[in-house]
């Protein structure tokens, strides 16, 4: 009798016991760093609420950062425990991926390109065990140095710290081989020797080549930030998109109009107003007026090289834009850039100072850098357009 | 037999070639070679009607008649086999 009432009672409150016939399926931990103020983590929040409801096995771990000290201490315990430190807000971190900033249409589909990944290569969760909250060792693939490529020569490279300079650098040697400010500085140099000054001539010239770099510094910052400002409109983009596919055009039209061997001759209206200019400089006996003058030369010359180049410092600094760096990291690849923009005429301003003799570089490279330029932006025309966050260089 | 050359101080072919000359400076020294400047000899280019590529080089016979006419940036040895021959 005991034991039937036992087995009914043992019936009764089975619902109790738990239940492993179907195992529930592992929750993902993903993890937030976000700032109450900050326009884009309301962006992100919005997107991460939805996915919540669409995925139960997703699991938020939000941080806020700028009120709670607390947390702040963890993003940067986080940011050393991962070998990256977070600058910017909002952060992301799924799996192996690390994702900073938010753009509609380029994010969303970054992270579940990450969710999707990481559900089917599980990575040990170190943040996770950190925190408490998955056992030690879970995972398959330990994430640390999952971006690391061995090149020949250079060795072990981390790709997403060499990405970003590398654009800097090619994208910035293509511009520098526009032809616009070269042959005004070849023929500005070859006015100089007629003066026959070292000093006179060295600082003119540097004037000249300073100037140029803050024009072209300066264009670039503030292009930055109004993409930066906009960057989240998707038409802004498919604008950009579009000047990089024109550019890329004019380059390829550039490519087959160049003759095979030989400079094509500049405008003669274009020629004499500059060769009017340069010797009304070099002329000019009140040394900071010659001075103030190049510095104007300088000035009008870019401007016209800023439309010449056709798009390369406007796909620059929309690459720039998609990476969510800190104000520090944006100015020092924008030096990079121009630094290497600048890097040809550097070199024949100073051969030709200290050998006083003009060098050239043969026109087939030029010709062949239009080709290789127009390319380029076509490229990334069409990936600004169709696959934007392929331009956001992750190679988490 | 006369060689004009027309180049400017801004075209890096013309630069790059009159590099060349100078390593053919036996050779060239043969004839009578007048190197000219788009810019600053413009009176003395006017007569040649150059056209849309720099350098040019027009050969010249005894009476000033022109031989021939070579356009574009040329190596040392295209320099001999176009330029600088009889």
């Amino acid at each position: 009798m005991i034991k039937r009432i036992l087995f009914i009672g043992l019936l009764m409150f089975a619902f109790l016991l738990p239940v492993s016939a179907e195992e529930a399926p592992a929750k993902l931990h993903i993890y937030v760093f976000y700032s109450e103020t900050c326009i884009h983590c309301a962006n992100q929040e919005v997107f991460l609420n939805e996915l919540g409801e669409e995925d139960p096995t997703l699991e938020f771990h939000r941080f806020e950062v700028i009120e709670n000290e607390a947390n702040r201490e963890l993003m940067k315990k986080v940011g050393d425990l991962i070998g990256a430190p977070i600058k910017t807000v909002p952060f992301v971190l799924i799996g192996r991926y690390r994702i900073s900033g938010f753009t509609e249409g380029i994010t969303d589909q970054t992270i579940l390109d990450a969710i999707a990944d990481t559900k089917e290569n599980p990575v040990r969760d170190l943040v996770g065990e950190m925190l408490g909250i998955v056992k030690p060792g879970t995972g398959t693939v330990d994430y640390t140095g999952g971006s690391t490529v061995t090149l020949p020569f250079f060795g072990t490279v981390d790709m997403a710290t060499v990405s970003i300079p590398l654009v800097a650098i090619v994208l910035g040697i293509l511009d520098g081989f526009n032809p616009c400010a070269m042959w005004t500085l070849l023929f500005l140099i070859g006015m100089l020797f007629r003066m026959e000054d070292r000093k006179k001539m060295w600082i003119l010239g540097g004037a000249f080549l300073i100037t140029s770099a803050a024009m072209y510094f300066l264009f670039m910052l503030s292009w930055l930030n109004i993409t930066v400002f906009f960057g989240s409109i998707a038409y802004v983009r498919y604008a950009i998109g579009a000047v990089a596919i024109a550019g890329g055009v004019f380059n390829f039209r550039s490519f087959l109009k160049t003759p095979d061997d030989g400079c094509e001759v500049v405008d003669d209206d274009k020629r004499k107003k500059l060769k009017k200019k340069v010797l009304s400089i070099s002329n000019q006996p009140v040394f900071y007026l010659a001075i103030l003058g190049i510095m104007g030369l300088a000035l009008s010359v870019n401007f016209i090289e800023l439309l010449c180049s056709a798009g390369f410092p406007v796909i620059f600094t929309q690459i720039l834009a998609l990476q969510n760096l800190d104000a520090f990291q944006y100015v020092g690849y924008l030096l990079l850039y121009i630094l290497f923009f600048l890097l040809d005429d550097l070199l024949v301003f100073f051969i030709a100072m200290k050998t006083m003799t003009l060098t050239g570089i043969s026109t087939k490279y030029g010709k062949w850098s239009h080709l290789v330029g127009g390319i380029i932006m076509v490229l990334i025309g069409l990936l600004m357009i169709l696959k934007p966050a392929w331009l956001q260089l992750n190679f988490y | 037999m006369k060689v004009v050359m027309i180049s400017a101080t801004w075209c890096p072919a013309c630069l790059i070639v009159h590099k060349r000359l100078r390593e053919l400076k036996e050779l060239t020294a043969r004839y009578s070679l007048e190197i000219l400047d788009l810019d600053f000899d413009e009176e003395k280019v006017a007569p040649y009607t150059v056209g849309k590529t720099l350098p040019v080089f027009i050969v010249l016979d005894e009476e000033g008649k022109e031989i021939r006419r070579i356009v574009g940036e040329r190596t040392a040895l295209e320099l001999k086999e176009e330029v600088f021959h009889d």
